[in-house]
């Protein structure tokens, strides 16, 4: 599509363009590649660069010691705890958060009245920012005065509060709901949108077959928002992957790890202990196993924009 | 009333701000009182870290830092005030790479890096004016080389602090305790937590098991070595911090003990695998812990918050081996590369001086400087901090913190990391200790 | 209408309804617990059995909000600090972004989609990759602890985003009126200031206020760079009502929900803008 564009948009200059114009497009993109050089190039391969030393005995000095932080973290079990629950919470935040996602989006397509109110309160949560959920749910979850636990003890309905998070099974998902309570808004805010855009023609038609609005909704609609679907998955998996403060205000890694995502993994192993080479090494082994991940994102993004 | 220590300023701080605005001439001069050398000059800097959210320990340290320049008007004074939260790595890079001051100060558990780092002049107290005696043995062996048999000082104490057990009298009475008794042993402390929970269906002791987390290993290091293990050989006259023993019955006993308050009793909060100090303190407060290990600080906080509680301190509990408690404090270091060592030691002497030294130790802590437990400022703070005389009481039993490079990590996560696995049922207790003598071993070497 | 059908009609709306409902519920129950919690004093939270209602009701927590200095937590000054980044974070990314964004999207030239793919593959990578290295950067250029380690922080992820998202908004304008303004005559950068530009400004709003949002509630990098107390950021003022000795739960909510009413007010009052320029610029497929 931007070949398109940009053919359009060039075919339009008559003669053949003099030096300053066929220099201006980097002009127009020079600062920003001078930036991205500078905060982000230039950080990651020093990251690199970083992940080959490690501190000496007295922390204060870095020497040279080739892969050995690399088999640091590959015999690290934790770090293979770190990379599941992060496969885990980035799974099941996207799978949960979409599926609430569509569900809002769907409900508030057809409510009639009161749509501006409703959206903006189903939106709030994606307002206030990640820090501040995390409090608010670190309180309800809290076994002993928090809200939840109090309530289902109040009424009976248990006997022993249950340990939100500080039990090994419930510490994770109690985690990823708080996570889903803040992401769901962003993907009904999309999906809304692609159901508005559904085009009407495609909608009466299946009135016309006399489909039922189940079918209509599976055969008809979700075909027709695929590519929003896929936007939309697409940044909230990748919005997951990078969370860093649900986990870490909530529970700290409690109970033993457990709870714990790779970028809190990284942050203690820099700021905590002090390792900032294995630190750097294990930001590299995170990236690399983006990298799959990454392929598949760049050429789904622009597979969903070229389709014109 | 907010549970901050703002209220705790208002009531007794006051007084003690309104007094100490008037510089050093308000206090009768005590032996070892300090007097200036105006004549000393040149350029001295500084860093130190702010006492926030103590109102009066930051009051201290602005009265202190306007008037030493003041006293020494011929040296260019440059003070830097820094959080806490990222202090280290300032200095840590500052110290590698240039530009670190002629003082710092630095939490004890700190001093070992830059000690072992060879960065640090060594300290002549004879210069400095004080004798060793006046300082807490504890103290001078956080500003030794443990590889270095001479026992040179690279530092001196600025300030130095304890914790002991405090518990709620009237939830002792509900579950017919004397009130006035705290627990005496550590197995005590277990059947009174108990008892407390059965009587009154609340948490007998407040427990924190957080990982990650700082207040984990002061609460429970104290048990381990009443019980008689230890990390290394801390327990010893000089440590060498060489051997690893932490695998030794001792951590396994009070791993057990815990296991069972944790488990079997069930006589603890239920959420103290996610709860630091503030949590339980909460909890104190609401009267849903009976019993907690903090500071003297954290108790007058909880007198002025909730009143209603009849409150009580107390020495912690004895183990089979020893009555223990982490010893804790701040040093002073002068950079090897001070280019006014002068400078250096007088605004070390002002500090060390005892009224000085007792009212910067603000209402968390005691002075470095023995001399200073009978000058009017310490006297003063006594009258108006609960319980500072128990606290200083349990700085005698206080036992260092592992004084290694390695001893962040050891401390803030092998610890915590060992004892969840035995609350969590995911290792026995000598399992724990065995995985967490190889962890130790590991971070040494690396 | 009949009865009847009027009836039906609400039937079959019934499951809508009650997903709706419940939607709602779970999305507020959270504000309402800690509006409940500002409002009452902190030892109320934990003395009587969990409770929606607040009882009983105190502004203590607000008035200390308000009182700069005290207690060593300085809610204004951590306000003035977010604002002073997130808005020059937003400024700053928007300046480099648009015209980036608007290359990308106009023009041909021999690196074009490699360099939009690099510039891409950098949004996919978590932050706390990159912290390290700029920690370390930052403090060799003496910037710790200022706004500007904060606002070049962020262009961590306000860059690459925004100019993905910028890209979609111009692609979403069609060409012909710069078209025409050329044929006219006007140079590229006319062509893109007087033209392309006015016609983008939903998608630079909808940009701009995505970016601000990110920025406000960012704790990773703050909690790195930032450690004197009147330099904090607001979340890691929130963070600052963990004392040693205990945790200011009144404290804390008042300071979140001071912390969100202007982003709040700010969304509602601007979000046409935002729902509709971000979802048909991510759309414009």
């Amino acid at each position: 599509m931007g070949a398109v564009r940009a053919a359009a948009y060039e075919g339009a200059t008559p003669r053949r363009p003099p030096l300053l114009s066929r220099v201006t497009p980097y002009l127009f993109v020079l600062p920003a590649v001078a930036l991205v050089a500078v905060v982000m190039a230039y950080p990651f391969l020093y990251s690199v660069y970083l992940s080959f030393f490690r501190n000496t005995s007295d922390s204060f000095r870095q020497t040279f010691t080739g892969l050995g932080n690399y088999q640091v973290v590959f015999t690290d079990p934790v770090f293979y705890l770190d990379v599941r629950n992060t496969l885990v919470w980035t799974v099941g935040s996207t799978a949960a958060g979409m599926l609430l996602g569509l569900a809002a989006a769907v409900a508030v397509n057809n409510l009639k009245v009161l749509r501006g109110p409703v959206r903006a309160a189903l939106l709030m949560p994606y307002v206030v920012g990640y820090v501040v959920a995390s409090y608010a749910w670190l309180w309800l979850y809290q076994s002993d005065y928090g809200l939840i636990d109090g309530e289902l003890i109040a009424w009976h309905l248990i006997k022993d509060p249950i340990l939100f998070l500080t039990s090994i099974n419930l510490a994770l998902p109690s985690l990823i709901l708080t996570n889903v309570w803040k992401t769901f808004p962003f993907a009904m805010l999309m999906l809304l949108a692609g159901l508005q855009n559904v085009p009407e023609q495609l909608l009466m038609a299946a009135r016309l077959d006399r489909a039922t609005a189940w079918r209509t909704f599976w055969e008809v609609t979700i075909p027709a928002i695929r590519p929003v679907l896929l936007v939309t998955m697409m940044l909230l998996t990748l919005q997951n992957f990078n969370s860093f403060t649900i986990p870490w205000v909530m529970t700290g890694g409690s109970p033993l790890h457990h709870s714990e995502v790779i970028t809190n993994y990284i942050y203690n192993q820099a700021f905590t202990d002090h390792k900032f080479g294995l630190a750097a090494a294990t930001s590299c082994v995170t990236s690399i196993l983006l990298m799959g991940f990454a392929v598949v994102y760049v050429r789904t993004l622009t597979r969903a924009g070229v389709s014109r | 009333m907010g549970l901050t220590r703002r209220s705790f300023i208002k009531a007794g701080g006051a007084a003690l701000i309104g007094a100490s605005a008037i510089p050093q001439r308000g206090w009768a001069a005590a032996a070892g009182e300090y007097a200036p050398n105006k004549t000393i000059s040149g350029d001295l800097g500084v860093w130190d870290w702010s006492a926030a959210p103590d109102n009066y320990g930051v009051a201290q340290q602005q009265a202190f830092y306007n008037w030493f320049p003041e006293q020494h008007p011929k040296i260019k004074f440059r003070m830097t005030m820094y959080g806490y939260t990222d202090y280290l790595p300032k200095l840590e890079i500052s110290f590698r790479g240039g530009g670190a001051p002629d003082i710092v100060r630095v939490a004890i558990a700190w001093s070992s890096e830059f000690i072992n780092a060879g960065v640090l002049r060594p300290i002549d107290l004879n210069q400095l004016g004080i004798p060793a005696t006046n300082f807490w043995p504890q103290a001078l062996q956080t500003n030794q080389n443990p590889s270095d048999p001479s026992g040179t000082l690279y530092g001196i104490p600025s300030n130095n602090e304890a914790m002991m057990l405090v518990w709620n009298k009237g939830m002792f009475r509900a579950a017919g305790l004397d009130p006035d008794k705290p627990p005496a042993t550590w197995d005590d402390l277990a059947s009174y937590s108990k008892r407390i929970k059965d009587k009154t269906g609340q948490a007998g002791f407040g427990m924190v098991a957080k990982l990650n987390n700082g207040n984990t290993p002061f609460r429970f290091a104290p048990a381990m070595w009443a019980y008689g293990g230890s990390i290394f050989d801390e327990l010893t006259a000089k440590p060498t911090w060489k051997e690893v023993r932490i695998d030794s019955p001792g951590t396994v006993a009070a791993l057990q003990l815990y296991d069972r308050m944790y488990n079997v009793d069930k006589s603890v909060q239920s959420s103290a695998l996610d709860s630091a100090q503030p949590d339980v303190a909460n909890l104190f407060l609401a009267e849903k812990a009976a019993m907690m290990i903090c500071h003297p600080s954290d108790a007058a906080l909880a007198h002025q918050t909730n009143p209603k509680i009849e409150l009580a301190a107390g020495l912690l509990p004895m183990g089979p081996a020893r009555r223990a408690v982490v010893f804790g404090g701040s040093n002073f270091h002068i950079n090897k590369n001070s280019t006014n060592v002068d400078a250096a030691y007088e605004f070390l002497r002002a500090y060390e001086s005892p009224n000085w030294n007792a009212r910067l130790a603000g209402l968390g802590s005691n002075p470095a400087n023995r001399a200073a437990n009978n000058a009017p400022a310490q006297i003063e703070r006594n009258k108006l901090l609960l319980f500072n005389d128990v606290t200083i009481e349990m700085v005698k039993y206080g036992v260092n913190v592992p004084l290694v490079s390695a001893g962040a990590h050891i401390w803030n996560e092998t610890i915590p990391t060992m004892l969840q696995k035995v609350l969590l049922k995911q290792a026995s207790p000598q399992e724990a200790a065995s995985a967490a003598a190889a962890d130790v071993k590991q971070s040494m070497k690396s | 209408m009949t009865a009847g059908q009027r009836l039906a009609r609400a039937v079959r709306g019934a499951p809508h309804a009650l997903v709706l409902l419940l939607l709602v519920a779970f999305s507020l129950v959270p504000f309402v617990w800690m509006l409940t919690a500002s409002l009452e004093p902190p030892i109320a939270l934990f003395t009587s059995t969990p409770h929606l209602l607040p009882h009983p009701v105190t502004l203590s927590n607000y008035a200390g909000l308000v009182h700069p200095r005290e207690q060593g937590v300085f809610f204004p000054r951590y306000f003035l600090n977010s604002l002073i980044v997130s808005f020059s974070t937003v400024a700053l990314a928007l300046l480099v972004a648009v015209p980036a964004a608007y290359a990308f999207s106009r023009f041909s030239f021999a690196g074009r989609n490699p360099l939009m793919y690099t510039i891409l593959l950098g949004s996919i990578f978590p932050g706390v990759n990159f912290l390290v290295p700029l920690f370390i950067l930052m403090n060799a250029v003496h910037l710790l602890d200022t706004y500007g380690s904060l606002i070049l922080g962020y262009l961590t992820f306000s860059l690459p985003l925004n100019i993905w998202l910028l890209r979609g908004f111009f692609d979403g304008i069609p060409p012909e009126m710069e078209v025409a303004a050329r044929l006219d005559g006007a140079s590229v950068w006319r062509a893109f200031a007087e033209v392309a530009l006015p016609a983008a400004v939903p998608g630079l709003v909808a940009t701009a206020i995505y970016t601000f949002i990110l920025a406000w509630d960012e704790y990773l990098y703050a909690l790195a760079m930032i450690s004197s107390a009147d330099m904090r950021t607001l979340p890691l003022g929130l963070y600052a009502y963990f004392n040693e000795g205990s945790i200011d739960w009144g404290g804390l909510t008042a300071t979140a929900i001071g912390m969100s009413i202007p982003v709040v007010i700010v969304f509602l009052v601007l979000q046409r803008y935002f729902i509709s320029a971000l979802t048909k610029g991510a759309l414009k497929y």
